[in-house]
């Protein structure tokens, strides 16, 4: 069998039993973990987008999720607009931010591009405070309209969001995007001599991350009713880059199993935080140590494969 | 016909040092031109400052009949000059066949826009073949060879389909053997594409061989240009490589 369908079998599983787990389990507690497993897969996917293939490192996708978020609850607060309009609409701010933060600084070199991404979340996040009559400063926006109060809904509502998301991500990731941002993360010099705009390619994939993250933190805020400043946390940003590399960077899929993994270790499984927090550290390690690539970093020959077929039409094994 | 390629004083500091020199020459099309001289003598720097990879302090690059000087290096190749880098600079993380489909697609052809599938990968198939490197393509560019990465870099700069390339020390830690496939490669490559050439070599024996003009630079200046024939019987030039005897 060749790989590409067995890299469409294992989705196709993974997704069905995605579908059928509130039949199987429907716990209220399970179901909350799972809704924030999808909603944070959704951000470790994006994030896995910009960095897996432009090779950029972005330490402040929180940015994205938190203007994802307050957008969403200015909206649904001052102009009332329901959960299902917010939630794309966040995506467009989110968008409409990327472009702000990232055209001036993803044309850096080296390492100064990360640093910029490691103060763009706190710069956001400080404006929460100073704007405080617009955005609430430490009691953020509270009151919104969420899509259901039922347990059942908000989950497959997530899982929604996450599989579109997913969807979308290999599409792209295996199409000429993908191969361009890849020759970018591999020798960006050398992108260059072929023609392309390197800048342009690294925003528009900058931009992509920002608008599904931003969807995240608006599914999110009507969620919980409710936006803080942590949503521009520097925790988010770090645990989608664990997910990501417990899962295998570059690879899109990888990343929603980290998010699986971790969002249940450190929430699901119900023992003290110090414990809990000392068990995701040995995990991460195990998993790290053992798995180089990642779980699943040998998807990257199978989004290879895909676009190879796409692009040319023939089938392709890598060696 | 005009010039393909005219540069014009072309000049580069680096803070006191000057790295080239009021530089002027030009080239025709269908020529290939050797540029040699010692090391440190600004043959890299000339092949940046030509396409774009680093800008002049002063002077004038006209391709064409139009003005490059500041122009992206990505500008530049879209209008149909390319390079290959003395230091290979694969995409090591893609297949071979990748390597070659990112400039098809990004560069001047732009391929999917109009061609489709077969066209690409006529074209990729093609671009391997002429280059002569016969791993398979879906090979992972990391385990190529030294040898091997050398033509694919040759096939990454023409799969943009420059009409004027600039090759800088192709033949660099290459055998004798993998040395002439390469140059039969080059000379397959300018007729088949009806390509200009401008190449900076080290192997002065191959350039001499290859080229029917060449440019001697010393220090940042042009110190000779001429024939093949003529340079070899430049008392400059051979002062300049052997010292005054």
């Amino acid at each position: 069998m060749p790989r590409f369908s067995r890299f469409l079998v294992l989705g196709i599983v993974l997704a069905v039993t995605l579908v059928l787990f509130p039949l199987i389990y429907s716990n209220d507690f399970a179901l909350t973990i799972m809704t924030f497993a999808n909603i944070f897969a959704v951000v470790a996917a994006s994030w896995d987008f910009f960095t897996g293939l432009t090779g950029r490192f972005n330490f402040g996708q929180a940015l994205f999720f938190g203007v994802g978020s307050y957008a969403a609850g200015f909206m649904n607060l001052n102009l009332k607009y329901g959960p299902m309009l917010t939630i794309p609409l966040a995506g467009a701010v989110a968008v409409f931010i990327g472009v702000a933060f990232g055209y001036p600084t993803l044309r850096l070199k080296g390492p100064y591009f990360a640093l910029a991404t490691l103060i763009f979340p706190l710069i956001a996040g400080d404006l929460t405070f100073s704007l405080s009559s617009v955005f609430g400063g430490e009691h953020g926006l509270y009151g919104l309209t969420s899509i259901s109060d039922s347990y059942v809904v908000q989950y497959y509502g997530s899982l929604l969001l996450m599989l579109a998301t997913v969807i979308v991500l290999i599409y792209l990731t295996s199409s000429r995007l993908g191969l361009a941002l890849e020759s970018i993360r591999d020798d960006e010099k050398a992108a260059t001599a072929t023609g392309m705009n390197v800048t342009n390619y690294k925003l528009m994939a900058y931009i992509i991350s920002a608008f599904f993250t931003g969807m995240a933190g608006a599914y999110q805020a009507q969620l919980f009713k409710f936006v803080g400043p942590d949503t521009f946390s520097s925790n988010i940003s770090f645990e989608v880059i664990a997910m990501t590399i417990v899962g295998g960077i570059a690879t899109i899929v990888g990343p929603v199993l980290g998010a699986y993994l971790l969002v249940v270790v450190l929430d699901g499984l119900g023992v003290s935080s110090d414990i809990s927090v000392l068990t995701y550290g040995l995990l991460l390690m195990a998993i790290v140590l053992v798995f180089p690539g990642g779980l699943l970093g040998r998807l990257k020959s199978n989004l290879r494969g895909m676009r190879i077929r796409r692009l040319l039409g023939v089938k392709h094994d890598a060696t | 016909m005009p010039p393909r390629v005219v540069v014009e004083k072309l000049t580069k500091k680096y803070g006191g040092l000057v790295a080239l020199d009021s530089l002027t020459f030009q080239v025709d099309q269908g020529e290939t031109v050797g540029v040699i001289g010692p090391n440190g003598a600004g043959k890299t720097t000339l092949f940046d400052l030509i396409t774009g990879f680093q800008r002049p302090t002063s002077g004038v690059v006209i391709f064409d009949g139009r003005e490059i000087t500041g122009k992206t290096p990505n500008q530049i190749v879209q209008r149909g000059m390319n390079r290959t880098f003395q230091i290979v600079r694969p995409f090591k993380d893609l297949t071979v066949l990748e390597n070659v489909l990112v400039g098809l697609i990004q560069g001047k052809g732009r391929l999917t826009r109009k061609g489709g599938s077969k066209e690409l990968r006529d074209q990729a198939m093609e671009l391997l073949q002429l280059v002569g490197l016969t791993r398979t393509p879906l090979s992972l560019t990391r385990n190529l060879s030294h040898g091997e990465l050398k033509k694919l870099e040759l096939a990454r700069a023409l799969s943009t389909f420059p009409d004027v390339l600039l090759v800088d020390e192709v033949f660099s830690g290459l055998s004798a053997q993998e040395t002439q496939e390469l140059s039969d490669a080059l000379v397959r490559v300018k007729t088949s594409r009806n390509l200009t050439l401008l190449m900076v070599e080290h192997k002065v024996s191959k350039v001499v061989q290859m080229a029917n003009r060449m440019l001697v630079l010393d220090h940042g200046k042009l110190l000779s240009q001429g024939t093949p024939q003529e340079i070899l019987s430049d008392q400059k030039v051979l002062e300049a490589y052997l010292g005054k005897g």
